[in-house]
């Protein structure tokens, strides 16, 4: 028996239909019939792709979910971390913005040298408005020095130990400033009250008082310096039946939050004492 | 023991007084820890009240208040031997006692503050007083002296055994 190749003919056939069909192809001819060849395929494989990767993660969930708490709990302290982060950069952020305040205080006033200090406590009687700070006659701290803080004047040292002093307070109700008011250039006496409100008394009634006016100390008296600023006149108040004016201070400082102050400490109150006592009194 | 606890609570009020309690205010009273807890310690079933807390009471006052020793001291005597002399009187209902001590000690501490201001000759005015300062502060004591109670006894419990607490 005899075997035999293709022949000629065969070939040439083949080779035309096989150019047929890539000349149809390339003239798109053919995309119908692909489509139907090809959509059922792609369907096979993707219910069979969704079947495997679901069994897959089925047989991996266990130490998938093992590795996802780790990762919560990591993320968890991180996060834990990071919020004690951002408190602490808060509170940087606010101690900044006090001795910043406080600095630029002092560069304001060049001439006056400064201590700081921490309030530490306030007086348990709400009588009075007093507080202690942790500056004592160790740090070189005097009966009478004047206490600033944050642009505006906070009261005075009443009492002194070696690591600790008293600060009267100019809202309390037994403290007196003398003050002037700007741009009017009037004088007053400004005291403190039970409430903590501030008030200036003794304003002559043909002074031309507004509100918004500046107050600052006077320096009469020799208890503080002078053209430290107190705050801004709230009311004014004018009664043509009584001798003077008075008028509300809106302090610049919150005396319900002091924490830190400024004591001037190269101002010596001058002692009017001498010159109060009757007994020394010429006749 | 019983007076060295009673002692480290009212320095622990004490503390608590200057540091915290000044900042919540109504209007301009605020409420007296340090006296809270002298009362509700000596005021406990098992304690035995004495004017002579209010001498302790009196000297931590002095450490950090701004009024001579005399006033703090005559005012927290006058607050312990109020208590003493209410426990003795109405001893069967101690929450009356409790309540009634709590008023009166606030209102004679706060008289007698005020009498040394008036003799110091501060600008205070009586009314103005009464009504911003005396009255929130005795309602501020009134409604802590429960929750102090209830804290000081669960400390007293915890601290001291029963048969120590004389």
């Amino acid at each position: 028996m005899r075997t035999s190749g293709p022949s000629p003919l065969q070939t040439i056939t083949l080779i035309l239909v096989a150019g047929g069909l890539l000349l149809l192809a390339l003239g798109g001819y053919l995309n119908p019939v692909a489509n139907a060849v090809l959509e059922p395929l792609l369907g096979a494989q993707g219910w069979l792709y969704t079947r495997f990767q679901t069994m897959q993660d089925f047989f991996s969930a266990s130490s998938d979910l093992a590795a996802l708490r780790l990762e919560n709990a990591e993320l968890s302290a991180e996060n834990a971390q990071l919020q004690t982060d951002l408190i602490a950069a808060q509170q940087q952020a606010n101690e900044i913005e006090l001795l910043s305040a406080l600095l630029d205080f002092a560069r304001a006033r060049p001439q006056d040298q400064y201590q700081a200090a921490a309030v530490i406590s306030r007086d348990p009687s709400p009588f009075l408005q007093y507080v202690i700070i942790n500056r004592g006659s160790d740090d070189g701290i005097r009966r009478g020095m004047p206490v600033v803080a944050q642009g505006g004047l906070v009261g005075r040292i009443s009492q002194v130990t070696a690591s600790a002093a008293r600060v009267e307070l100019i809202s309390d109700a037994g403290s007196q400033v003398s003050v002037s008011l700007q741009p009017s250039e009037v004088d007053g006496v400004l005291s403190g009250s039970l409430t903590g409100d501030l008030g200036i008394g003794l304003i002559s009634q043909d002074s031309a008082v507004q509100t918004g006016d500046l107050v600052l100390t006077s320096g009469i008296g020799g208890q503080y310096p002078a053209n430290i600023l107190i705050g801004q006149v709230n009311t004014v108040r004018q009664e043509a039946t009584e001798l003077f004016q008075s008028a509300s201070v809106q302090p610049v400082v919150d005396f319900s939050r002091l924490e830190v102050v400024l004591i001037i400490i190269n101002f010596q109150p001058v002692d009017l004492t001498p010159l109060l006592d009757d007994s020394n009194t010429s006749p | 023991m019983k007076y060295l606890f009673g002692g480290l609570l009212l320095l622990i009020a004490s503390v608590l007084q200057v540091t915290l309690m000044g900042r919540f205010s109504l209007l301009a009273g605020t409420a007296d820890l340090l006296l809270l807890v002298m009362l509700t310690y000596m005021l406990q079933e098992d304690v035995r009240a004495d004017w002579r807390w209010g001498i302790a009471a009196g000297l931590m006052v002095d450490l950090s208040s701004a009024l001579p020793i005399w006033v703090s001291l005559a005012a927290y005597v006058g607050a312990a031997a109020l208590a003493q002399l209410l426990e003795t009187r109405v001893w069967k209902i101690p929450l009356l006692t409790l309540f009634g001590a709590t008023l009166g000690s606030t209102l004679l501490i706060q008289a007698v503050t005020m009498f040394y201001l008036w003799l110091n000759a501060s600008p205070i005015n009586f009314a103005e007083a009464f009504n911003l300062v005396t009255l929130p502060s005795m309602l501020l004591n009134l409604l802590l002296v429960l929750p102090v109670s209830a804290v000081v006894s669960e400390f007293s419990k915890l601290a001291l055994p029963s048969e120590e607490i004389l």
